[in-house]
Order: structure tokens, then sequence, then C-alpha cells
């Protein structure tokens, strides 16, 4: 075991925060993207919801909770090729990308059926006397009423992209998860190991307060 | 302006049918306050929904404006909706948006410019007095505020009917006063024909003109207020009438009689209407050698005419007092009280 050379160190770990920073952001997107109509869709299509469809609504249930239920260690390592046809490779932080967004986007879908079953259906009520049509009712009531709550929500689903990007990085994904895994656990360097973990911590830290004080300023009061 | 044919509505839930609302037919004409009374469970919530469809009838028709609802395309029924207001129980505000985005979100949902959504909203939150309150959220608001809130939001695009579910029964005394007298604003003022549901019987009498009493989901008893609160026919009526004008005597005024042991006879009097200004017990005092005493009574006003109910005893002569009845009966409506019996 040799020694680090902390002054060229430090760009690694710069660069590895900003392969974490690159991976959780976009995959952020991109499951939001997903996720967030999926979500909608979970609602509306329920019973007695604007647009009432049992197959449809039963077929996105399943779907998400299949999803959901793979770890998303196996998760990554199963779709491959699938992986592959999107992004052309299976290794690295843009190959990385295409199982985080898997794995987040039904969880997201998920926080946010929870949000917007948390409105008051008087709410809603109020909205279709007014002649609100179905889409009004979505975007101008539902969406707003949520919204404080959905972006607690989505906080939370960002730590849980801190986490799996992390993963990512045992399979060559790049990232903090790397770091600690290649330096800290396969050459012994505890103190690699300390750096990395405390960044994690941060990081969490942040996008929390983050989301908070966000989701208060929602809240208005 | 709302004609109910023949409605009815089931809802089947796991354990059966159940029958909310069972071959209700009245009509609202143009221009009244209507109320619909009945304890809760009574069916009156489903039957005020079935008037924009937020509940559709199993059976039965509601017209709107000589138009039958159900047969309105989705579109149609929007447009309908959008003149008919609705005020609802708990508010229903949106809780992230201010008290001005509250009223103005029906004119916006119907695209109406923002250089008309600012002054129409002003004017509304001007009318039901919260000019002030404009950049407040729901959650500064007292619940009257909160309802003052709703009525100028129900108001917004200026229909011709209001629907008021409950509107008054999350709200303590006093606020429930205020807002009755708004709504009676509402009326005098618009022109707005409003349909009124509730238990509370103080309601039909500081605003209504006509009543339907609901109980089971049946109508048992509709008229005018003036009639409902003076010759009440069903129990249920007679319950709710005597929650707000007593017309029984009180037990400590019984117990009173019992032990002085008089055997002197009561009656009851219904003062109504020109007759109520009339001094017809002095007169009868007089004529008939009478004393008279006033044991139990109220008078009121309904639907802008005075309303009494006095309990009386007379002392005197048999033979007076059986003439003096009469002589009253003549004007005003008068019964014997039998005070060991009661209904």
């Amino acid at each position: 075991m040799r020694e680090i050379d902390w002054s060229v160190f430090w760009v690694d770990v710069w660069e590895a925060t900003l392969e974490t920073l690159v991976m959780t952001g976009f995959s952020l997107i991109f499951a939001s993207l997903l996720g967030i109509p999926l979500g909608i869709a979970l609602v509306v299509t329920r019973e007695g919801n604007l647009f009432e469809n049992k197959i449809v609504f039963q077929v996105l249930n399943v779907v998400v909770n299949i999803v959901r239920s793979v770890p998303f260690i196996v998760l990554m390592v199963a779709i491959i090729p699938f992986t592959r046809l999107i992004v052309g490779t299976s290794i690295g932080t843009t190959a990385a990308m295409v199982p985080l967004v898997i794995f987040a986007a039904p969880f997201i879908a998920r926080l946010v059926e929870s949000s917007l079953l948390e409105v008051d259906p008087g709410v809603v009520e109020a909205a279709k006397s007014m002649g609100a049509t179905p889409w009004q009712i979505i975007f101008r009531f539902l969406v707003p009423e949520a919204l404080s709550s959905l972006v607690l929500n989505l906080t939370i689903a960002t730590i849980g992209l801190v986490g799996a990007s992390a993963m990512a990085g045992a399979v060559g994904g790049g990232g903090l998860g790397d770091l600690a895994i290649s330096y800290g656990y396969q050459r012994f360097h505890s103190d690699v190991m300390l750096v990395t973990v405390i960044l994690l911590i941060v990081l969490v830290q942040l996008v929390q307060m983050s989301g908070n004080r966000l989701s208060k300023a929602l809240r208005r009061r | 302006m709302i004609t109910f044919e023949n409605v009815s509505k089931q809802f089947t839930g796991s354990e059966g049918t159940f029958t909310a609302v069972k071959d209700v037919s009245f009509e609202v004409q143009k221009g009244d306050i209507y109320g619909v009374i009945g304890f809760s469970g009574a069916g009156k919530s489903t039957l005020i929904r079935t008037v924009n469809l937020l509940e559709e009838p199993s059976s039965g028709k509601v017209y709107v404006n000589g138009r039958d609802m159900m047969t309105l395309s989705a579109d149609e029924l929007r447009k309908e909706r959008k003149k008919i207001g609705m005020v609802f129980q708990h508010f229903n505000l949106c809780e992230s948006k201010t008290v001005f985005e509250n009223v103005a979100i029906p004119l916006r949902l119907s695209k109406t410019s923002k250089k008309d959504i600012q002054p129409r909203v002003k004017e509304l939150l001007q009318f039901v007095g919260l000019g002030d309150k404009s950049d407040h959220y729901p959650d500064q608001l007292s619940g009257g505020q909160k309802q003052r809130v709703g009525i100028a939001r129900a108001l917004a695009t200026s229909p011709e009917i209001l629907l008021c579910d409950e509107a008054t029964s999350a709200l303590d005394p006093d606020t429930t006063q205020s807002i009755l007298d708004l709504l009676k604003r509402v009326n005098r003022e618009f022109n707005i024909t409003i349909l009124i549901i509730t238990h509370e019987m103080q309601v039909i009498r500081d605003i209504c003109d006509y009543v339907t009493v609901m109980e089971n989901g049946e109508m048992i008893e509709s008229g005018s207020v003036f009639d409902l609160f003076s010759r009440p026919k069903a129990k249920t009526t007679r319950n709710f009438v005597n929650a707000v004008m007593q017309d029984q005597l009180p037990a400590s005024v019984i117990n009173m009689i019992h032990k002085e042991g008089k055997s002197n006879r009561l009656y009851r009097i219904l003062f109504e209407g020109d007759e109520a200004g009339q001094p017809v017990l002095s007169q009868v005092s007089k004529q008939y050698h009478l004393d008279f005493n006033i044991l139990h009574g109220q008078i009121t006003e309904l639907q802008d005419q005075p309303f009494g109910n006095l309990i009386v005893e007379f002392i005197g002569e048999e033979n007076n007092i059986q003439q003096a009845v009469e002589h009253i009966g003549n004007r005003l409506t008068v019964s014997e009280v039998n005070i060991n019996e009661r209904d």
C-alpha cells in the first residue's frame, strides 16, 4: 500500500463530485419527466377520478410495482443490453444514468401520486362546479395545491438518487461512489473512504435543506 | 329556474344499494331563496349536487332554466356550470393561492382578459367586505372570511343561480348571521336565485322564501316558510320549527301552574301578518271582563312579516272566556293547550 499523493488526489475528488452531481442532476430531470406524468396518471385514472380507467390504472400500477421491486444493483446489471441500446455503452457516467432514470422514475411516480392524493377532494369538487375542464383541474388546482408537498417528495427522490449513483460507481459509473470503492475499499485507503463519505453527507444535507426551504416558500406561510 | 322531477339517486356499494334521494320533485322560481332542510344523511347534499351534475341522478330529471342537464355534452355542461355558482360547507378554497387569486380562478378558467379580471375581483371583494384582504392566504382568514371568499368566487362569473351546500354549518352563530345577511344581499342586489341546504332552521327562518323538509331521502313537507312555521304538519317539521320557535310551555312554567293548582284555561294564539299588529288581547280583556296572563311567547319575522306565538292564560267567567276565544278566533288562529298532554 502506497501513500496517496493528496495534491493529485483532490483533483480526482473534485472530478468525482462533479460526476455525482451530473449523474444525479440529469437522472433527476429525466426521471421526473417520466415519473411526474406517470404519478399524475396514477391519480386521475383511479376509480371515481377525472379520467377513471381501470385497465390503464392497473397496468401502470403493476409496472411501477415491478420496477420498484428490483434492487438497484440488480436492475443496473439486468438492463445492460437496454443501456447499450440507448447510449451505446454500458460503462461510464452516461451509461449509469439509464438505470438511474429507470430506477427513479417509478419511485417519483409513487411520491407524486401520494402528494396529489393529499389534495382536498373538496377543491376538485369546487373546480368542477366552476366548469373547469379535466386538464384545468389537474394543472390549475391539483398540481399547484400539491406543489409544496411535491417539492419535499422530490427532495426524497433526489437523495435516493445520490445514494443510487454511488452504487452505480461500483460498476464503473464514476462519481464519489466509484472513488470510495476503488481507493477506499479495494486499496485500503480508509482516509479516502472518509473524505467521500463526508462529501456525500454534505451533499445530502444541502439537498434536503434546499428542498425544505423551497417547499416552505411555496407553502407561503 | 330549477326544476326537480322525480329525482332519485342510489349508491351501490359493497353492502348493497343505498337510496340517498327518493322521488323528489319541486320547483325553485327565479329570484327566490329556496331552502332544503333535513338532518345529516337526509339526502339533501346529494340532491343539491344533482343541479350542476356533481352527482348524476339515477332516475328523474333536473331542469335548469328549462334545460335538461342530463342531455348536455361535456362542453355544454361546463358552460352551464359557469352560470351556477356553488358555495361549500368547508369553503374548498385553494390554500396555495391568495384571496385575490381564489376569486380570480373562475375568470381565468373562462379566459377573461387580465385587464378585466383586476377590477372585477376588486369589486367582488368590496361587495363581500374583504377589500383589504386581497393579498392574504386562506389560512390567514377566519371561517367567516373564508366563506366570504367562497361567495365572492362563486359570484365571479355573474351566475344566475347560487347553490349553497351547508354554507353556514361550519360557522359560529354570529358569523352565521353575517353570512346569511350577505346571501340575502346577493339575492336582492343581483337577483340571483339561491338554493340552500342546511340542517339549521335559523337559516330557513332568516333568509328563505320557500322550504322543503327532507327525511331519509324523501320530501316530507314543502311550502312557503311562513306556512311551514305557522302550521307545520309532519313531526320532523315541528321539531325543526321548535328549534327556533319555542312553542311549547317550558317545564318551569308547567310546574308553576301545577303548584298553584290553577285550572284556568290556556290558549295558544298565533299572530300572523297584519293582524299581529292589532291589540286583540287588550280588546277582549275589556270587552269580556277578563284578566290575561302571558305565560310564554315569541315574536319574530318571517319573510319580512311579523309572526308571533303566545300562550295565554285567561282568568274570568267560563262563559266570557268562551266568547273571548271565539272573538279572537275570528281574526287569529287560537287553540286550547292541554298541559298534561305533550307531543
